[in-house]
């Protein structure tokens, strides 16, 4: 019966994958000019005909868009599964050890100081600042030499609010360009193009593998710290090294899509439901799910009443939002 | 035979003539442009008042958009909208094919690269832009479209009316002070503004001057008690219940001295800072003079300003 059910596991991360290709696929017909699956393919056929409008739809405006709409969303929920391992707390997301505060007080700095900069300062700027945040959060609550993950969890939520805090008495004084400017960070896939996906390749092509790799010593972790202790492990050393690692996957992801509300936390635990809660299965799993999630909601967020867009992240926080407070009620009756 | 080659050749090199300046730079076109796709209100009023109106224009209802101004719905025909001006939709643009695209060179800042893919891209300053920059603009997109002698006409006719406008001004009257009032703000726009701009023109000075480079601002209740404007207009909207209303049951209200004149007045605020083009001005003159404001005559009937929602 468990070796059925582990067999079973493993055709989940296959039918994941399928799952993946059938929306991305859904999704190139679907925006503001409707195309049936026979005209996609056609225009499929025709990419690179510059006098094709649908080829041109197709491969300018949807394709990279669905392709940094999954590898945003992938990073964000291997982020999401990294940190709920680590913190061990399923309530753990990017937002909170505050990447999404930091990202977006950052973008605000880089506005302000450098208006001139050119485009890609802007979440380039806003990735260093989840960065800086991360680490502000990390230093802030080492005591005795050593971070405990509920600290590390409340302090994150305190510095959260303290740089959300600080960004909008900023922004009360600011020039309204400023403000119009961090639309971006509601997250959206909206105007993603193929520079933004370059852009956001290469650190994916190094963090996801990495993660991959790893999956092991966050198993590790994930056990707890005396387990862990008694396996040999550098508990704290490990410990930043993941942190690290799941702080940089939605930093990077920032910079492609904005913050995507409660990407990183619904994807891994939907991924922990299906295959449990080893990573070599769990990353995986999130990697689609969360890349499944965003790719649904970016092309719902087109769909539902073109030609108007809506931010896909206002959709993912619409699915997101209860998702959360379910998952409130159900850790509180844990207790 | 050769004559006949050259003058080709020489009507072509005249043809490729066409030079549009805007905020990015200059724009070549061989031909004047049939097809344009237009994302702010002032630049689909100038198209139609020039008769060659765009094939798309952004003229949505999402967010802060309120689609077309009431005072141009008619004459919008045969347009498709392309969604909001924040976000308008990239694929409902490409699939209309236009030959130029026209921007605001501040709201849409981060989209022209994207923009710029799909057709050649004009940015103007329309949003944050005076009257007087709304004028060049007018002749900039004339140029662009081959209506050059069409827009110095409607320019000719505005500065006439604008003329006879100001004749109705009083030049004694005191400054004024104008502002967007919606449930949740109330926006002054400065002399700089387009509105502020245009009464300026029309020999009324404007109270507000712009704060940190913006041409319009927010302002609180004891904010407009402080400035205490002689005339205070409100711009609102028919479907809004705009803040002023509850402002208007404070015990400060009626001690401004714009109350205490009867001279608060209350226009449409899509028609008179939404459109910004020829044919909202002439809209807007008809009103400043019906409603006796330019005259300083106390506010009264439809612009009379109304303390409850009717």
């Amino acid at each position: 019966m468990k070796a059925a059910w582990a067999g079973l596991k493993l055709t989940i991360i296959p039918l994941l994958a399928l799952g993946l290709v059938v929306v991305g696929i859904a999704a190139l017909g679907v925006g503001a000019v409707r195309m049936s699956f026979a005209e996609v393919l056609q225009a499929l056929g025709n990419l690179g005909h510059a006098e094709d409008t649908h080829a041109r739809i197709l491969y300018d405006l949807r394709m990279p868009r669905i392709l940094v709409g999954a590898l945003c969303g992938a990073m964000f929920a291997a982020s999401g599964a990294i940190l709920q391992g680590v913190v061990r707390n399923p309530l753990a997301s990017p937002d909170i050890v505050g990447v999404a505060a930091g990202a977006g007080l950052a973008a605000v700095f880089t506005l302000l100081l450098l208006p001139k900069a050119p485009l890609w300062a802007l979440p380039v700027g806003a990735c260093l600042g989840g960065f800086l945040a991360f680490v502000l959060v990390y230093l802030l609550s080492i005591r005795t030499g050593e971070v405990l993950p509920i600290r590390l969890a409340l302090i994150g939520v305190a510095v959260e609010a303290s740089l959300d805090a600080l960004r909008r008495l900023i922004l009360v004084r600011a020039d309204d360009g400023v403000a119009q400017a961090l639309t971006f960070l509601v997250g959206t896939v909206y105007g993603a193009d193929w520079e933004r996906l370059w852009r956001v390749l290469p650190f994916a092509l190094f963090l996801i593998p990495l993660a991959l790799i790893l999956h092991q010593k966050l198993d590790v972790l994930s056990f707890g710290d005396s387990t862990a202790r008694s396996l040999g492990m550098r508990l704290e050393l490990g410990r930043l090294v993941a942190l690290l690692l799941g702080v940089a996957l939605a930093s990077v992801a920032v910079t492609g899509t904005g913050i995507l509300g409660f990407v990183g936390l619904i994807a891994p635990h939907a991924a922990r439901l299906l295959v449990g809660s080893r990573f070599h299965l769990l990353l995986p799993a999130s990697l689609l799910l969360g890349a499944i999630l965003v790719v649904g909601a970016d092309t719902l967020a087109r769909g539902l009443v073109p030609p108007l867009e809506i931010p896909a992240g206002l959709l993912t926080t619409l699915v997101g939002a209860p998702y959360f407070l379910y998952l409130m009620r159900r850790v509180g009756r844990a207790r | 035979m050769n004559r006949l080659l050259a003058l080709l050749v020489l009507s072509g090199l005249a043809a490729a003539q066409i030079q549009v300046r805007h905020d990015l730079g200059t724009l070549n076109l061989g031909a004047p442009a049939k097809r344009v796709v237009v994302l702010e209100y002032s630049f689909l009023d100038t198209l139609i008042a020039l008769g060659v109106p765009p094939v798309g224009a952004a003229v949505g209802t999402q967010g802060g958009d309120r689609g077309v101004p009431p005072y141009l719905r008619s004459r919008v025909v045969g347009i498709t909208s392309v969604g909001s001006r924040a976000v308008p939709s990239l694929e409902a643009i490409l699939a209309l094919q236009p030959q130029v695209i026209i921007a605001d060179t501040f709201v849409h800042k981060d989209l022209i690269p994207q923009l710029q893919r799909i057709a050649p891209v004009v940015a103007f300053s329309s949003r944050r832009g005076s009257f007087d920059d709304l004028n060049k603009q007018v002749l900039e997109i004339g140029r662009l479209v081959g209506r050059e002698a069409q827009a110095q006409k409607l320019l000719q006719d505005q500065e006439r009316l604008l003329l006879k406008a100001r004749a109705f001004a009083n030049p004694k009257a005191p400054p004024l002070l104008l502002a967007v009032a919606t449930p949740d703000s109330f926006t002054v726009h400065s002399n700089e503004s387009f509105i502020g701009s245009l009464l300026e023109r029309l020999g009324r000075k404007s109270l507000a001057k712009p704060q940190n480079n913006q041409t319009q601002y927010p302002v609180g209740l004891e904010g407009l008690v402080a400035l205490n404007p002689a005339t205070l207009v409100v711009f609102t909207a028919p479907d809004e219940t705009p803040i002023v209303r509850s402002w208007a049951r404070n015990p400060l209200w009626p001690r401004l001295e714009a109350a205490q004149r009867g001279r608060i007045y209350e226009f449409d605020r899509d028609n008179w800072t939404r459109g910004r083009g020829p044919l909202a001005t002439r809209f807007i003159l008809a009103e400043l003079i019906d409603s006796g404001l330019l005259a300083d005559k106390p506010a009264s009937g439809a612009y009379g300003f109304k303390t409850s929602t009717p």
